[in-house]
């Protein structure tokens, strides 16, 4: 839309100069027009003056005869029109006709040039005989070959309604150079304005060409000519996004096969990959590289079901055979879909859900595809008063984790995780990512908290086998109430407490240590364990080790999943933290453990236990349970 | 007309004289008696023509005046161009060409006229 807007406001612009450039040239050539008028305008009163002149000092009807009877009076008459001449008018003559029809002088004003008294005069013009015959004054041009003759007025000098002469009064070529002269500076200035307004133009040109080149060059991703992010954001400038459906495409485990045949090779399957999805897209859909490996197709809503046609693109991206270095080579990718709700207007927003739902597909193992309700795009965050409603009628589930001993392979504790219902999409439960905020330091965090210790102090009754974990953070355990009421809780299921590890979460620099080994102390004070969550990255670090009492280390999932991408090095960092575990007598999870690769080396690394999607995801406890029997 | 013979011209004005140099068909010429045209530029070299046509009476050619005044003047003259009131004039006199039997094209036809 700025693009066209630009291009409208530069052809205006043009257009604008162009149309200024036309008026300074009418303006100037009207300037030297109206010069002209009023000097043949001066001609004329000239002409007049002398006609009145000649009309009171000839007598008789006949002007010719007079003269050719009186030449004392012809010398006389021009005598007076030689007063006449001015360096503005170069010759005043008068002619007739004679019988035969060729013009011969009458009188002339011209004094140190005389001419003889019906000398002969050719005139070299068809406007002499026009004036002549109907009696009404010309100027004209006069044509080439003559000599310092700007316009001649041709005068009819009437009388008995006759034409009985014909007064030229030639202004001068000199005269008119002078005028010009005046006329000049004005004319040099107007020449040199429309010289600048054509360089502009000509500038303004060169530059949107060169914008509109730019711009063609930005709206395609070079090597696989799929569309740029560029592209996208100036389409949803135009479009609305609600009128689309999106799907995120990301190519699975890509960097080997850059690794092992080299990027030509990469590029070229990735321009394959391309191709082949364009290719089966729908009339007005398009695919953006977002970057990397991870592409976006945007497919206009009414063209095609969009969870049919993800499926079907998956299938075909799956099966697609490339041959590489003549061996075939098979891709998966991952894909996240979102059917876009009515009213989605941010593009950021929705590229955020596709994202968090890749992610996903990602923990999950890759190559899969999982699709996005209408909720998160809608309402990704909840206000206050949504979740006060929620907690009010205890619409609140916790799912479990396993947590596997590396050793067994048997899941030995469960880590608790909270989930609001909204009504209006029961399926789709609430993350504490979309209202943990707004709930944090109220009263409604202590009965979420409460409902959550219940709950699970409620499931390790009924499985008097199982442990449980659940999260808390440092920060809200500072505040008394909050602390109060897990010491309640504790104090009321105390024989169930040694069941229990709190997940402590620490989103801030401890300054003071002493106040957070009390706490921890209280929190143990019925046998309850103390893990520390997201060891490895932010402030989880190993002061925490040094001056608190813990049980339990769980690596950050960032750290763990680098195993993948980068096993070796990842792998000396997590023998440095199992060192220093073993040292303190704590034990390892590690968080994340999404595919199998990753599970056989946290196995091979001797850490004590995993938790992740390879070996399921949050549910029902119930569901564990059943599979447990 | 590559077998036109050239015309030969006595002019003694230098002016004319290198105009007319770039004519191919005409010869300079530098006596009367020699020549198929004259062209009078001033009142000199019509007085020396009057001389030689004194002493030659039989003597007859083309005479073409530059002034209105030498063509006034001189009789024999059959036309004139030169220029008046910043416009150039041509004209002949019908029976001075009649006189010397010329025909002129038509295109001159319009500066044919009787008397001065």
């Amino acid at each position: 839309m700025q693009r066209n807007r630009l291009s409208r406001v530069i052809f205006i612009i043009i257009g604008a100069m162009l149309l200024f450039m036309s008026y300074l040239q009418y303006a100037i050539s009207q300037t030297t027009e109206s010069i002209k008028t009023l000097e043949v305008t001066k001609a004329q009163e000239f002409a007049g003056k002398i006609e009145r002149y000649l009309k009171t000092e000839i007598k008789g009807d006949s002007l010719v005869a007079y003269l050719d009877a009186h030449p004392e009076k012809r010398h006389e008459i021009d005598k007076m029109l030689h007063a006449f001449l001015t360096k503005e008018f170069r010759y005043i003559f008068l002619l007739t006709k004679d019988k035969e029809g060729y013009y011969r002088f009458l009188l002339d004003a011209s004094i140190d040039e005389p001419v003889p008294y019906r000398s002969i005069f050719f005139p070299n013009s068809d406007v002499y005989d026009q004036v002549y015959r109907s009696g009404i004054a010309k100027v004209t041009k006069q044509k080439e070959h003559t000599e310092g003759i700007w316009l001649s007025l041709l005068y009819p000098i009437k009388k008995a309604n006759k034409t009985q002469m014909l007064m030229v009064v030639d202004l001068s070529e000199a005269y008119s150079e002078n005028l010009n002269r005046l006329n000049d500076p004005l004319i040099r200035i107007v020449k040199y304005m429309q010289f600048f307004l054509l360089l502009s133009i000509l500038l303004l040109i060169y530059l949107m060409y060169n914008y509109t080149r730019m711009q063609k060059a930005l709206m395609t991703d070079r090597l696989t000519a799929a569309k740029s992010k560029y592209f996208l954001n100036d389409f949803f400038g135009k479009h609305t996004l609600d009128a689309y459906n999106m799907i995120m495409i990301d190519i699975d485990e890509f960097k080997s096969i850059n690794a092992r045949f080299g990027y030509e090779e990469g590029d070229r399957v990735l321009r394959e990959f391309s191709k082949t999805v364009q290719e089966h897209l729908p009339n007005n859909a398009f695919l953006v590289r977002n970057g990397g490996t991870e592409f976006l197709v945007v497919i206009p809503k009414n063209t095609v079901q969009i969870v049919s046609f993800s499926q079907n693109l998956f299938k075909l991206l799956k099966e697609k055979v490339y041959v590489v270095e003549n061996e075939p080579l098979h891709i998966t990718v991952s894909m996240s879909v979102m059917d876009v709700p009515e009213g989605t207007s941010s593009l950021q927003k929705a590229e955020r859900v596709l994202d968090a739902r890749m992610l996903e597909v990602k923990n999950l193992g890759k190559n899969s595809i999982l699709f996005v309700g209408k909720h998160d795009v809608l309402n990704r965050t909840y206000s206050l008063e949504q979740v006060r409603y929620m907690l009010d009628a205890e619409q609140l589930i916790c799912l479990y984790q396993p947590i596997i001993d590396n050793q067994t392979e048997k899941a030995v504790r469960f880590e608790v995780l909270a989930r609001l219902i909204d009504k209006e999409y029961p399926d789709k439960y609430v993350t504490p990512d979309q209202f943990m905020d707004v709930i944090k330091g109220t009263s409604q965090y202590l009965k979420m908290s409460k409902l959550v210790l219940r709950e699970a102090f409620g499931t390790l009754q009924k499985y008097p086998d199982i442990y449980l974990s659940v999260n808390l953070d440092l920060n809200d355990l500072y505040n008394t109430e909050v602390m109060s009421m897990i010491m309640e809780e504790l104090k009321a299921n105390r024989l169930m407490a040694d069941r229990l590890s709190f997940e402590i979460l620490e989103e801030h620099e401890i300054k003071d240590y002493d106040r957070v080994v009390t706490i921890f102390k209280q929190l143990k004070m019925y046998g309850s364990k103390i893990a520390i969550d997201d060891f490895g990255s932010g402030y989880a670090n190993y002061s925490h080790v040094l001056h608190l009492d813990i049980d339990t280390l769980k690596v950050d999932g960032s750290l763990i999943r680098e195993l993948s991408a980068m096993p070796e090095r990842t792998e000396i960092l997590l023998r440095s933290i199992q060192t220093l575990a073993r040292g303190f007598g704590c034990e390892i999870v590690a968080e994340f453990v999404s595919e199998q690769t990753i599970y056989e080396r946290v196995k091979a690394l001797g850490l004590d236990y995993s938790q992740g999607y390879y070996f399921g995801k949050p549910q029902p406890i119930e569901a564990y349970m059943a599979s447990l029997k | 007309m590559p077998n036109k013979p050239a015309y030969r011209l006595y002019v003694d004005d230098p002016v004319y004289k290198n105009i007319l140099k770039k004519e191919e068909k005409v010869v300079f010429v530098d006596r009367f008696e020699n020549a198929d045209f004259i062209l009078f530029t001033d009142e000199s070299l019509l007085e020396r023509y009057r001389e030689y046509k004194q002493a030659h009476p039989e003597y007859s050619t083309i005479l073409f005046a530059t002034r209105y005044r030498l063509l006034k003047n001189c009789k024999d003259a059959v036309g004139a161009l030169y220029w008046r009131k910043g416009r150039p004039q041509l004209l002949f006199l019908k029976p001075r060409l009649k006189h010397h039997n010329i025909v002129l094209p038509t295109m001159f036809k319009k500066f044919e006229i009787e008397t001065l």
